[in-house]
């Protein structure tokens, strides 16, 4: 095994809502231009650990250390939302989140605007991306119009507009067709070629098996195992905490 | 000084019964009611109005029944002719429009009665009377608006946790998806909830007659003070809301004895302010993500 | 300059309002419908400026006669009690002043959903409108300050003999208050604003900080007030709390951009076009039917139906109007 760069490194977390233990000394790190499988059943704390790292919850106990560049970590604890994602940690959400009432452009232009000194620049960091994600077609619709796997794609494209080191991307494919699941993996293989970390958190197995080198499995908020996909998905704890006892031979 | 916290327990506690229609209108609906101090109004008028009709000096209190029923349809009708129409699409959209109902309400009144104060004529004996409490002097109206102010609470109390629509209504404040998937007609939740707050409003103004000389826009001062118990307390804590308005009547009380009657209104906008300012979601208030 | 005037080509209403507005105090003597025109642009831009916070920032304010009042009292305590000082040079003090009070009120509500920042500006209102009352010494109280009547003819001190002046004065504030709102609305503020409406979650997942980008909105838009107040009160002579920095006049100037049409440019002035001349005729033909009261319960009601029917304000009527024109028209 080689020793890969770290991104992110998490250590010992720990976070509960009133009587629920959401994580419970969770570690593991990142590695930085990996695409990284994180599963588990649902409510093993996922969606929280994403929370914790982009900045809508603070961890109670434990550390995220993020490395933009080599060498020099930051922790991340009281920093607000907005300066993690000027940091570099970019994310999107299990139900995308469009600025409905603007056009796709200006979706990501407002975005870009933030990131580029001039309007010039931030115009193109906008058109580039837009046709990066193929979206050039409906650059001037408004965003109401748009079928729910075009606004998955468009929240990822906006992510892109910060110039992401690593972008976590929740569930990005509930809710599509197998075609449009296919569309999905390969942007994702793509923004992973321009650099971007990628922590996929995902239900459906065969996209994690085509897209990461690593999985790290979660159950009850703690960390259970990691390995490669395949390894990882024949183990039986893994198979039990999915799908119960008495469910043997998943994979024929 | 004790004289001062009686007087200002007395009138907090029938400021309760105008920040618990507040209240349980946000609870269930999520909704601040920007015009529910000229419901309080409404009822004043009302009052005013029907005491007109009956012989003089007699006691404003046998106005209770009609001065309610006729709060809660005025309240039904609000709510159906437009509030329900604003509810979860966005804060913005029913502070307008509340605030333009309290607009037109005030004007309505004004167009009414003319916008000089007005005054109910009850007897000098009701108005000025006293029980005496060693040292310390109780005022009638105030004494029997706390006493009644307290059975309404009371009422509303053992009506969210003993009745049927008490208990839908507490459901749907918690999650209306679930509530109406469990068979809870929300619409209905809503509209009785909106008129029970406009006609404890509606009750809180005739318990007030004999103490105020109303104007047509004196609802804006006792929305406030109502939404600074409201703030207090913790958005849509009925608990909260009563130890609100405990407070606010004391922070009255306290300011206009010692500082100035013109500066008890400073005091309870700068409580307000203190509570936006350090503990934004009240004193009981459930900690969410900030904003 | 060349982008103005293709606007103006693209866009004949405005054209059209704008000439007409130019030529009107001189085909007209009636000086009573000049001053309720100036009164319109008065109130056209203090709706212009409610707008940047209220409506691209969907952040209902209703402290805006606090502001408006800051520039008024500045001006007249400033001319009256120290030396006769020129308007437009009390009009900084005026914005200086309302800059402190925007970040003092703005920056602990900001950080809270919508509805708390709404009570929190009626709390400060009205505190501010008590101190003016409660500090009689500086302020006149109650009964606050007048202008001895002035005879001279001064541009430095605003006083004039007829109305015309005024009313070129109001205009001209008036389409400067526009440029501004059109340019917050084509750069960065805008888009901002308008990306934290549509979600504040999301955009502060990308980078935006919210709080920040509100505060500024709201600076602007009080300064833009305060210097409204100014100039207003060199027009009227007198300030006092109970009209001027009254709950009831930061209604109306928030009510002019509702029901005009929130976040559009030319909405604000549509609202001041139809409530100022409504409260006026209606002050004057309604006196048996309660004055000015009917005028404000019809307003009242206007706003209650177009919130309901037409939330986005009555400038979108006259978009339904063209959009059918143009049907029509194939």
């Amino acid at each position: 095994m080689q020793q890969r760069e770290k991104i992110i490194e998490i250590k010992n977390i720990d976070k509960s809502f009133g009587g629920v233990h959401a994580i419970n000394n969770l570690s593991f790190n990142i590695h930085k231009g990996e695409i990284l499988g994180l599963i588990g059943p649902n409510g093993c704390g996922k969606s929280t650990l994403v929370n914790i790292i982009s900045g809508f919850y603070i961890q109670d106990k434990g550390e995220i250390i993020y490395y933009p560049e080599s060498g020099h970590g930051i922790s991340l604890k009281e920093q607000p939302v907005y300066e993690r994602a000027k940091l570099g940690i970019g994310r999107t959400f299990q139900t995308p989140k469009p600025f409905s009432d603007m056009t796709v452009f200006e979706n990501i232009y407002t975005i870009a605007l933030l990131y580029k000194k001039s309007f010039k620049e931030a115009k193109e960091t906008a058109e580039e991306i837009i046709d990066f994600i193929g979206f050039s077609k409906f650059a001037n619709e408004k965003c109401t119009k748009l079928p729910i796997e075009k606004r998955k794609l468009l929240d990822m494209a906006r992510a892109l507009a910060i110039g992401p080191k690593i972008m976590m991307l929740d569930e990005c494919l509930a809710g599509l067709t197998p075609g449009e699941m296919e569309e999905s993996l390969e942007m994702v293989k793509k923004i992973n070629q321009r650099g971007v970390t990628i922590l996929f958190i995902e239900h459906v197995m065969s996209a994690v098996t085509k897209l990461c080198s690593r999985v790290i499995v979660m159950e009850e908020g703690r960390y259970m195992v990691e390995g490669g996909p395949m390894e990882v998905m024949k183990k039986p704890e893994v198979i039990k905490a999915y799908l119960g006892e008495d469910y043997k031979d998943v994979y024929a | 000084m004790t004289q001062v916290i009686i007087n200002g327990l007395l009138t907090g506690g029938v400021y309760a019964l105008i920040v618990i229609g507040l209240t349980m209108i946000h609870g269930v609906m999520k909704i601040v009611n920007f015009a529910q101090g000229d419901f309080l109004a409404l009822g004043l008028y009302l009052t005013y109005a029907m005491y007109l009709l009956m012989p003089p000096k007699s006691l404003p209190y046998w106005l209770l029944i009609p001065v309610a029923a006729a709060m809660f349809l005025i309240g039904c009708l609000i709510f159906s002719t437009s509030i329900k129409k604003v509810i979860g699409k966005g804060d913005s959209s029913y502070i307008i429009l509340t605030m333009g109902i309290s607009y037109l309400i005030q004007n309505l009144i004004q167009l009414v009665f003319g916008p000089d104060f007005k005054s109910i004529a009850v007897s000098d004996a009701l108005r000025y009377g006293t029980i005496s409490l060693g040292q310390n002097y109780l005022s009638v109206p105030r004494v029997i608006a706390f006493l009644a102010a307290s059975v309404f609470v009371l009422f509303i109390n053992w009506f969210l946790g003993q009745t049927d629509i008490g208990r839908a209504m507490r459901a749907t404040s918690e999650n209306r998806v679930v509530a109406e998937s469990l068979g809870i007609k929300t619409n209905q939740v809503y509209i009785i909830a909106f008129a029970i707050g406009a006609a404890f409003a509606g009750i809180a103004g005739l318990l007030l007659s004999p103490l105020f000389l109303p104007f047509p826009k004196i609802g804006s001062q006792f929305s406030l003070i109502a939404m600074s118990a409201m703030v207090l307390g913790g958005l849509g804590n009925i608990k909260g809301a009563l130890v609100g308005s405990l407070i606010i009547g004391l922070v009255e009380a306290f300011s206009s004895t010692y500082i100035g009657v013109n500066f008890s209104l400073i005091a309870i906008n700068f409580v307000l302010m203190l509570v936006l300012i350090f503990k934004p979601y009240g004193l009981f208030g459930n900690k969410g993500r900030a904003a | 300059m060349v982008a103005y005037i293709t606007y103006l080509k693209k866009q004949p209403l405005a054209a059209a309002f704008i000439l007409l507005c130019i030529l009107f105090p001189f085909v007209t003597s009636n000086q009573y419908l000049v001053r309720v025109l100036t009164e319109v642009f008065f109130f056209a831009a203090l709706g212009n400026a409610w707008n940047i916070i209220g409506g691209y920032g969907r952040q209902t304010s209703w402290a805006s006669a606090t502001f408006f009042s800051v520039g008024a009292y500045t001006g007249i305590i400033l001319y009256t009690r120290y030396g006769e000082i020129s308007p437009w040079i009390s009009v900084f003090i005026g914005m200086g002043l309302s800059v402190i009070l925007a970040i003092i009120i703005g920056k602990p509500c900001f950080r809270l959903r919508g509805v708390y920042f709404a009570i929190a500006t009626i709390a400060c209102a009205t505190i501010f409108r008590q101190a003016l009352i409660y500090f009689e010494d500086f302020t006149g109280g109650s009964l606050g300050i007048a202008f001895k009547i002035r005879k001279e003819v001064s541009l430095w001190k605003l006083s004039f003999h007829s109305e015309i002046p005024f009313y070129f004065i109001a205009f001209i504030w008036m389409i400067i208050t526009l440029l501004i709102v059109a340019y917050i609305e084509r750069h960065r503020l805008g888009y901002y604003l308008r990306a934290i409406c549509e979600d504040q979650e999301a955009a502060e997942s990308l980078g935006i900080n919210s709080s920040v980008v509100k505060l500024q909105a709201f600076i602007i838009s009080c300064m833009m007030m305060a210097f409204t107040g100014t100039l207003y009160v060199f027009k009227t002579g007198y300030a006092d709390p109970n009209t001027l920095a009254s709950h009831d006049m930061s209604i109306r100037i928030g009510l002019v951009a509702i029901l005009g049409g929130m976040g559009t440019v030319w909405g604000p002035t549509l609202g001041a076009l139809i409530t100022v001349p409504l409260l006026e005729l209606s002050n004057a033909y309604l006196q048996n039917f309660g004055g000015g009261a009917a005028g404000w319960a019809v307003y009242g009601l206007l706003i209650v139906i177009m919130v309901l029917y037409k939330p986005n304000g009555i400038i979108h009527i006259a978009e339904d109007v063209r959009n059918y024109v143009r049907k029509k028209k194939f």
